[in-house]
């Protein structure tokens, strides 16, 4: 199981000793082009990460991560929105998993936003997950008539992206 | 030290070579009350997280404080959703205190952005040295205002929690 | 993998806790505010110039910068606390060899507190052996008067990396 070459390895062993699992689930994707129009009215939806940065063990696939064995996961996630009006006085963005949902996000976006309507948010967590359940991202803007409110994509970097591993 | 069943086992590895720590120090825990009337006037107040979802290796007391039962690296993720949220309450943080040092997160004007149901998040996350026997502990400060402001739990759903692992 | 302590990558004891004092993992923070880095929009590169922590000797406070000593996936944690101003507006960026990410692109105007205001940014990234990670204020919509804010006992201003896998 531990070799000093990168063959079949789960660990690969650096000259000072650091060490790096090569087979440990983790996963990095983000949204490469923008989606418009997701939210604004009360809309929830479920944020799209059509782009792999990484994902070591094959856990994610179609906005979903899928958790291949019971453990712990830590997972981050950052939602650049874009066309926000000053009228989206609420919301919120959420890991919804299969044993929970985690909360993130209450705030008044239409007083955040810069002049261009924009405003990132982030949130992270620390979840047990048992083998087989999911883990996606999701975002809910309110009060604005509408659903005007994008989500930010970009080729190459990193406005709008979901990743995560496990952690023990 | 590393075998497949889970009786004293450090390691678990899975047939896909993922790597599962089942006694390594890990814990999470989210508010099932809310907490009411805890700052605003600048009060410093230690949030309670009563409802324990995980605690590998029993190191959180089941109320606000976690011990480090060896010395190392320990993570800390902490979301807190605040209610009761005035536009006097100009000023607001959350803050990773353990016995050597503190972190603040969100430092900012509270009331500027509350959304229009007076709430507030406040998150951060850090990895801090900790000693065998150092403690840490989350907390909630806000002025400006009065002291009106809450800390928001439910008996089902995460919105206030606080988690941590030894990472190294 | 041994009991004794030279060279030690892994830490067993009886009571069971896995440690990896050998493992990359920095905690370095600004230890002294630094006055009017940004705000004209000048991306200013941050230099933590205190270490609490950095195992494997990876962080360099005289530049700032995180190399990385192993190809693996790194958890990287780190904040900015600036007095920003009416009207600012920008984000908080880390550049790592492979990409860009950045976070809390938002305007300051209604955040303005007693002097500071903090941005946050959490990600996973991959980083082959060898790379660099450095983290940049870029603030918009003002003079160049933007300070960063930061102590050591107080962490404020922080560089948090590490190779979880």
């Amino acid at each position: 199981m531990v070799t000093q070459n990168n063959v079949n390895a789960s660990y690969t062993l650096g000259a000072n000793r650091e060490l790096a699992n090569n087979a440990q689930p983790a996963f990095c994707a983000y949204n490469s082009s923008t989606d418009a129009d997701q939210t604004g009215n009360g809309t929830l939806v479920t944020v799209d990460f059509d782009t792999e940065v990484f994902d070591q063990n094959a856990d994610f696939a179609a906005d979903t991560f899928t958790a291949p064995v019971t453990g712990r996961y830590y997972f981050v996630y950052q939602l650049e929105l874009d066309d926000i009006a000053a009228a989206n006085t609420s919301g919120n963005s959420f890991i919804v998993t299969s044993n929970r949902t985690f909360y993130h996000n209450y705030y008044d976006y239409g007083n955040c936003q810069t002049a261009a309507g924009i405003y990132a948010i982030q949130g992270n967590a620390q979840c047990d997950m048992d083998a087989a359940d999911t883990s996606t991202i999701q975002v809910q803007i309110n009060n604005g008539g509408a659903d005007t409110v994008d989500v930010n994509g970009h080729a190459t970097d990193m406005l709008t992206f979901y990743a995560g591993y496990l952690t023990v | 030290m590393v075998n497949q069943n889970s009786i004293n086992t450090n390691f678990t590895v899975g047939t896909e070579q993922a790597i599962v720590q089942p006694t390594q120090p890990a814990f999470f825990a989210f508010a099932g009350l809310s907490q009411l009337d805890v700052t605003g006037n600048n009060t410093i107040y230690s949030v309670h997280f009563d409802t324990e979802v995980f605690d590998q290796n029993a190191d959180y007391d089941g109320d606000y404080i976690f011990y480090a039962p060896v010395t190392g690296k320990y993570s800390f993720i902490c979301t807190l959703k605040m209610s009761g949220i005035t536009a006097a309450m100009n000023v607001g943080k959350a803050v990773c205190k353990s016995t050597s040092v503190s972190a603040d997160y969100c430092y900012s004007n509270a009331g500027c952005v509350r959304d229009a149901g007076n709430f507030r998040t406040f998150y951060g996350s850090i990895t801090i040295p900790m000693d065998a026997g150092d403690n840490s502990r989350c907390r909630i400060q806000i002025g400006g205002g009065l002291k009106v402001a809450d800390v928001m739990g439910d008996a089902s759903i995460s919105y206030t929690n606080f988690g941590g692992m030894l990472e190294c | 993998m041994t009991n004794n302590s030279c060279n030690t990558y892994i830490i067993a004891p009886a009571s069971h806790e896995v440690t990896m004092p050998l493992q990359p993992a920095v905690l370095a923070c600004v230890a002294n505010d630094v006055s009017n880095v940004t705000g004209d929009g000048t991306a200013y590169t941050v230099i933590c110039d205190y270490e609490h922590y950095d195992q494997n000797a990876d962080y360099n406070t005289g530049t700032g910068i995180f190399t990385s000593p192993l190809t693996g996936i790194y958890l990287m944690f780190q904040q900015l606390g600036l007095n920003v101003f009416s009207g600012n507006n920008g984000y908080l960026k880390l550049i790592t060899s492979n990409r860009n990410y950045y976070f809390c692109t938002r305007l300051f105007t209604n955040f303005v507190a007693p002097g500071v205001n903090y941005f946050s940014g959490y990600t996973l990234t991959d980083l082959d052996a060898g790379d660099t990670s450095t983290m940049q204020a870029v603030i918009s919509g003002g003079a160049k008067s933007v300070d960063i804010k930061s102590n050591i006992s107080t962490l404020r201003t922080y560089f948090n990396p590490k190779l979880v896998c």
